[in-house]
Parts: structure tokens; C-alpha cells; sequence
């Protein structure tokens, strides 16, 4: 698997490969690429860097989700009806029959469509779930800080996306909403092994 | 002390904003018709720089012509919608809904992201 630069380069995917010709073939030779599975392949490997990791499992914790959660779902209740067991698709609106916030990021029905949709991914496996986070990240412009474990642009930037995330130190999160204080934030991400810059 | 007064007179234009949208803006409000209320009382929609960064629910409002979208957080289905006046001062709508047809107004504040 190829590895990241520390500048947070996109990584480098092998996408296809043809035989070279004769020097006199001049005819030009196509190769079909799957951009899709370029992306998910690319999204593959920044899962597989420690800080990216370290940063998902603290957003997790921030938002107290599970990969079985549907919005209602509560840590720990047994029997809890709010919780699914089809990962074949995203598990639709929890308890208020509307709020369609589910699994371990909380990513809501019209996010995975749109974000799995670009990786070609239409379950809602755990795996899909980190995969859908880690291609936010992306388009968030979040990705690079969180490789570099620079935590205060990374949080500026996903704060956006998640009401539990404080904008960065000393300041609460954007939506007027309960929010995790950043110095728990930064507990969460380096008790799961990630390195603050 | 010029500029105490100075600082004291925008804190005073910033706090009448936000008093000014407590009389036309309330919670729960359908958001089409709050809106048009926004408008009405000298608001101009401030469109977003960077849609490209829009995903999800914030796509799809900005697609119906909300081009004012700032973000939505899927974890509460709670998006921000800015708008500013002619002095400049800020209004941010927060708006709960993950449909068009049920985005109902849920907060505001006078603080642009």
C-alpha cells in the first residue's frame, strides 16, 4: 500500500496498464480508468495513516455513535430498538421518523448517497462508514491538517460537519449545540494513538 | 477613548441586529417563509465562496437556489444560512430539516462563520 508524504500529497494509485508497442505504432492506445475506484482506493490508504485513524475513532467518541447507531440509539441500553443490523444500505430516519444521523460518524442518508456515491459504495458497512468520513475529510480540505496532525485546522474545517466538534481551541463548536471541549478532543485522538503537530 | 466608543457603538449595531431578527424570526418557523421575512427587512442572501467544500443536505439546498448555505451538520441535520445587511453586520440562520419541504427555522445569532 503506498504510503503518504509528509506534505499530505494525494497518495499514488496504480489505475491501469498497457503493453508498450513498436516504435512505428503510432496509433494512440486508451486505457479505461474507474474514477470511483480511484478514489476509494486513495481513501484506503489515508485510513491506514495513524493520525486519520486516531482522528475518526475521536470523532466517534465526540459523538457517542456506533456502527449499529440510528439517530436515538443509545451507548450501553439493551434491547436498544434504534439500532440496525443491515449494513446492505444506509438504515434511513431513527426515532423522530426524520433524522436520518446513523453510525459510528453520524453521516445522514443525503451524505452517504453523495459521498458514497463517489467511491462507487452503496452498503453502509462499518468499513463504508470509515471510508464516507475519511472521503468528508477530503472534501472538507481537512484531510492534509489531519495527516499532519495539525489539530486546529483540522477541527476549523470539520466543525462544519460535525456540531460536536469545538472550531478549535477555546472555541465552541458552530451550531449552537453541546460540543466536546478541544483539550477532550485532543485526549480522545492521542489516547488512540495520534501525534499532535 | 475614541475608539471605546467606537468599539461600544458596534457592539450596540451588532446587538440591535440580532434584536431586530427576535421580531420577525421565531422557532420553528417554516424556513421558506422566514426567508422571505429576512429579506424583507433588508437582508441580502451572502453566498457561499466555496461550494465545492458542499456535500449532502447543503448541496441540495444550495441546488434549490439557497445559494446563502454555509453547512449543515449531519450529526444534528442542523444547517447555517448567512445573510448581511447594508452596514455589513451579519445574520446567521440555523435551520433544522434534512427535507426542503420540512427545514424549519431552529436558532439565529448575529455572528457570520
Amino acid at each position: 500500500m503506498p504510503e503518504l508524504s509528509e506534505n499530505s500529497s494525494t497518495p499514488l494509485i496504480k489505475v491501469g496498464q498497457r503493453n508498450t508497442t513498436e516504435s512505428t505504432d503510432n496509433i494512440p492506445k486508451k486505457i479505461k480508468i474507474n474514477k470511483n475506484a480511484i478514489r476509494k482506493a486513495q481513501n484506503e490508504t489515508y485510513l491506514a495513516n495513524p493520525n486519520v485513524a486516531a482522528f475518526l475513532k475521536a470523532i466517534a467518541q465526540a459523538e457517542g455513535g456506533g456502527y449499529d447507531f440510528m439517530y436515538g440509539a443509545i451507548k450501553g441500553k439493551k434491547n436498544d430498538k434504534w439500532r440496525f443490523n443491515d449494513y446492505s444500505r444506509h438504515p434511513g430516519p431513527g426515532y423522530d421518523g426524520k433524522t436520518s444521523a446513523a453510525g459510528m460518524y453520524q453521516i445522514n442518508l443525503a451524505t452517504w448517497k453523495d459521498m458514497g456515491g463517489r467511491m462507487g459504495l452503496t452498503d453502509f458497512s462499518p468499513h463504508t462508514q470509515d471510508l464516507i468520513a475519511v472521503e468528508i475529510f477530503r472534501v472538507e480540505k481537512a484531510i492534509g491538517s489531519i495527516v499532519d496532525g495539525d489539530l486546529e485546522t483540522a477541527l476549523s474545517r470539520c466543525s462544519g460537519r460535525w456540531a460536536a466538534l469545538p472550531q478549535g481551541k477555546g472555541k465552541p463548536g458552530r451550531y449552537k449545540q453541546p460540543y466536546a471541549k478541544y483539550e477532550d478532543f485532543v485526549g480522545y485522538y492521542t489516547s488512540n494513538g495520534g501525534k499532535v503537530k | 477613548m475614541k475608539l471605546i466608543m467606537i468599539l461600544l457603538m458596534m457592539a450596540s449595531l451588532s446587538a440591535k441586529a440580532a434584536d431586530q431578527a427576535d421580531t420577525f424570526l421565531r422557532k420553528g418557523q417554516p424556513f421558506k417563509s422566514a426567508r422571505k421575512a429576512v429579506i424583507a427587512h433588508g437582508w441580502k442572501p451572502l453566498k457561499n465562496t466555496d461550494p465545492s467544500k458542499l456535500m449532502g443536505v447543503d448541496k441540495i439546498l444550495y441546488r434549490a437556489g439557497y445559494r446563502e448555505v454555509y453547512s449543515c451538520a449531519m450529526d444534528v441535520g442542523v444547517c447555517i444560512l448567512q445573510y448581511k445587511d447594508e452596514n455589513g453586520q451579519c445574520l446567521s440562520v440555523f435551520v433544522k430539516g434534512e427535507e426542503l419541504k420540512d427545514i424549519v427555522v431552529s436558532d439565529w445569532s448575529n455572528q457570520c462563520q
